[in-house]
């Protein structure tokens, strides 16, 4: 009797066909598929569920970025729930001749953080990449649900200084249980 | 009646000659007969002349005429000036026959129309002319089989009835062994005991399927032509006699007796040919008449050299009584039931039926589909898993390249996890389709109600021919 039950469950179970869920915010396919156009500043990950008092970290990407030599970066946090800890560079802009221009402003009182990160030296001029552009570390201060999104002085440019268009923003839902 | 009468005529026409037979010189005595090639009508002269010698050669050993040879009637048609071929009227015929100083003549013709040959034959007395004897024979399939035809039909042109062994022959059962059983002698028990004990030893013999049994009608009928009384051939000489007449292989002839409350049984089983004992059966039993019984149908059995059936078995190992009372408690075999215990399990209905094969088939069928089933599953297994693995390396890639590869992973395990699941699906089908499939076989063959024996009505009208009147029969079958 228990094999008959035991075949039956297999056989239920074998009915279950997940959904095909594709929800990587760095694959572009996906992003497409969200409604965020390429080349787009999106955040990696793009959802996180954490308790109160806890750190953690999210990347922020520069998304199939044409010869990309620069960037201005400025990040919006719900300062009530979130407060900015650090922001390490990323390695888009590393090369093996310099280490690139990396300047960060921290501004927990507003709930902003700005990023400035280029190439160093006319041997590292450009770059036709998908790469990050900074590591940002948060400590959570209050429970509930907020978001990380571009601020709108962001900009992405050449190595002439031209800007860039950015087609698409990503953004990150923060859930502090 | 028109037979008996056609019968009665040649046996009395014949009958000096046969009694004559037994009593001086086998030949003397017995009508003359000489036979003429048959007339050959699409049917090439060789074969007809094939044919004719084989009806020769069969005529001799009815025993019932005295053969006038080929070479005699060659040399008579020869000094006429005749070529047997040529002579195919009844006047050449007859002219040839008084030439050659026989009584009777035989002739016939042998034609073919479309796929059927036919086969006329004539015996008619030379003297008068009379007719006393045709016989017409129709036969599809191949030429060869018009022997046997010629052999039965030698017998019956002299009025008489061809040997079973002829008979099984035609109807190709010649490979079993035809077995004719006297009455069993009773000392001590009435003859209508004797005969009943008889009786159901035949049925058991019957029930052997190993022998073909002399009817019982047929081997009265012998009996009574050789003048015995019901029960008064008992010797083994008579009994071969008897079997020789019946053309059988074998005889059996027994005896029961009673002493006191004990019976015995002994029975003979003997090669007709030789005489020689083929098996000897002795029993004796203490007990009420119905194990007698029991005894007797096990008996049936073992003088074949066969193992009683088990139900036998049992009825002798618990006595007829109780045996009965605990078949009346066992629950009927129903279709219904055959149905459920398919419902249950594949084939279990069928085996409960007795059809095994069948139930085998459909266990099998079930097994091959469920097998088929679990590799489904399996393969569903590991495309679920594979398609777990690679979304969990998805969501947790930065490099965009791995991303696309572990995408395109995750796209190829989820479409393989859909088939080996529709795959699993019709099967699942297929098995349910087959299971229910072998529940409705199970009562198509299942045991019907309308099998049993009362279902038939017990009563029959039957001509006696020794009383000349019609009889009403009643049977009611007690097992």
């Amino acid at each position: 009797m228990k094999k008959i039950v035991y075949i039956t469950l297999l056989l239920l179970m074998a009915c279950e066909i997940p959904t095909e869920s594709y929800e990587n915010p760095l694959d572009v396919e996906a992003a497409g598929d969200n409604g965020i156009e390429t080349p787009a500043l999106v955040f990696f990950p793009d959802e996180i569920t954490v308790t109160s008092g806890a750190t953690f970290t999210v990347f922020v990407y520069g998304l199939m970025f044409d010869n990309l030599a620069g960037s201005s970066i400025q990040v919006e946090f719900d300062k009530n729930r979130v407060q900015v800890s650090s922001v390490i560079k990323g390695d888009i802009f590393v090369d093996s001749q310099n280490e690139p221009i990396f300047f960060t402003e921290l501004n927990n009182e507003n709930g902003l953080i700005n990023i400035t990160t280029s190439f160093l030296g006319s041997d590292s001029t450009a770059i036709d990449v998908t790469g990050s552009i900074a590591q940002l570390t948060f400590t959570t201060v209050a429970t509930g649900a907020s978001t990380l999104t571009f601020g709108s002085q962001c900009e992405m440019v050449n190595p002439d200084d031209e800007a860039l268009e950015i087609k698409g923003f990503g953004e990150v839902s923060i859930t502090t249980n | 009646m028109l037979f008996l009468l056609r019968f009665s005529a040649i046996f009395l026409l014949l009958t000096p000659f046969l009694l004559g037979q037994f009593i001086t010189d086998p030949g003397a005595g017995k009508p003359t007969v000489a036979i003429l090639d048959f007339e050959g009508r699409n049917v090439s002269p060789q074969e007809v002349q094939t044919l004719s010698e084989r009806m020769r050669t069969e005529i001799g050993n009815t025993n019932a005429v005295r053969l006038i040879e080929r070479k005699a009637v060659d040399k008579i048609m020869e000094e006429q000036g005749f070529q047997q071929s040529g002579c195919t009227t009844d006047e050449c015929a007859s002219e040839v026959g008084e030439l050659l100083g026989v009584q009777y003549m035989i002739s016939g013709a042998i034609g073919l129309m479309g796929k059927t040959y036919t086969i006329d034959a004539k015996m008619f007395t030379v003297e008068t002319g009379e007719t006393i004897e045709t016989k017409s024979v129709s036969y599809e399939g191949d030429i060869s089989g018009l022997l046997i035809e010629m052999e039965i039909l030698a017998w019956e042109i002299v009025g008489l009835e061809a040997p079973t062994r002829l008979k099984l022959k035609r109807t190709g059962e010649d490979d079993k062994v035809t077995v004719a059983v006297m009455d069993f002698e009773g000392r001590g028990i009435s003859v209508l005991e004797a005969q009943t004990l008889t009786d159901r030893f035949n049925t058991s013999m019957s029930n052997t399927k190993k022998v073909l049994m002399v009817e019982r009608g047929t081997m009265s009928d012998v009996l009574y032509e050789q003048g015995f009384e019901t029960g008064s051939c008992t010797s083994d000489e008579c009994a071969a006699e008897v079997g020789a007449m019946l053309g059988v292989q074998f005889m059996v002839s027994g005896a029961v007796g009673k002493l006191g409350d004990t019976y015995t049984i002994d029975i003979k089983m003997f090669k007709v040919a030789t005489g020689a004992a083929e098996n000897m059966q002795s029993v004796t039993y203490q007990g009420k008449v119905d194990g007698l019984i029991t005894e007797i149908e096990i008996l049936g059995w073992t003088i074949l050299g066969l193992n009683a059936p088990k139900k036998l078995l049992e009825k002798k190992r618990l006595g007829t009584s109780a045996f009965l009372a605990q078949e009346a408690k066992q629950a009927p075999k129903t279709q219904v039931g055959a149905m459920m215990r398919s419902l249950f399990i594949p084939g279990l209905g069928q085996f409960y039926s007795e059809k095994k094969l069948w139930g085998y088939g459909w266990l099998a069928a079930e097994a091959v589909i469920g097998g088929l089933i679990y590799l489904s599953y399996s393969n569903y297994n590991t495309a679920f898993n594979d398609y777990n693995s690679y979304q969990n390396q998805y969501v947790n890639e930065t490099d965009p390249v791995l991303i696309a590869k572990f995408r395109d992973n995750s796209e190829s395990s989820h479409i393989d996890m859909e088939n080996a699941n529709s795959s699993m699906e019709i099967m699942v089908a297929v098995f349910g389709t087959v299971w229910i499939a072998n529940a409705v076989h199970a009562y198509m063959v299942g045991p019907k109600q309308n099998e049993t024996a009362f279902n038939d009505v017990p009563v029959r009208l039957a001509y006696d021919q020794h009383t000349n009147q019609v009889q009403f029969a009643l049977s009611i079958p007690l097992d």
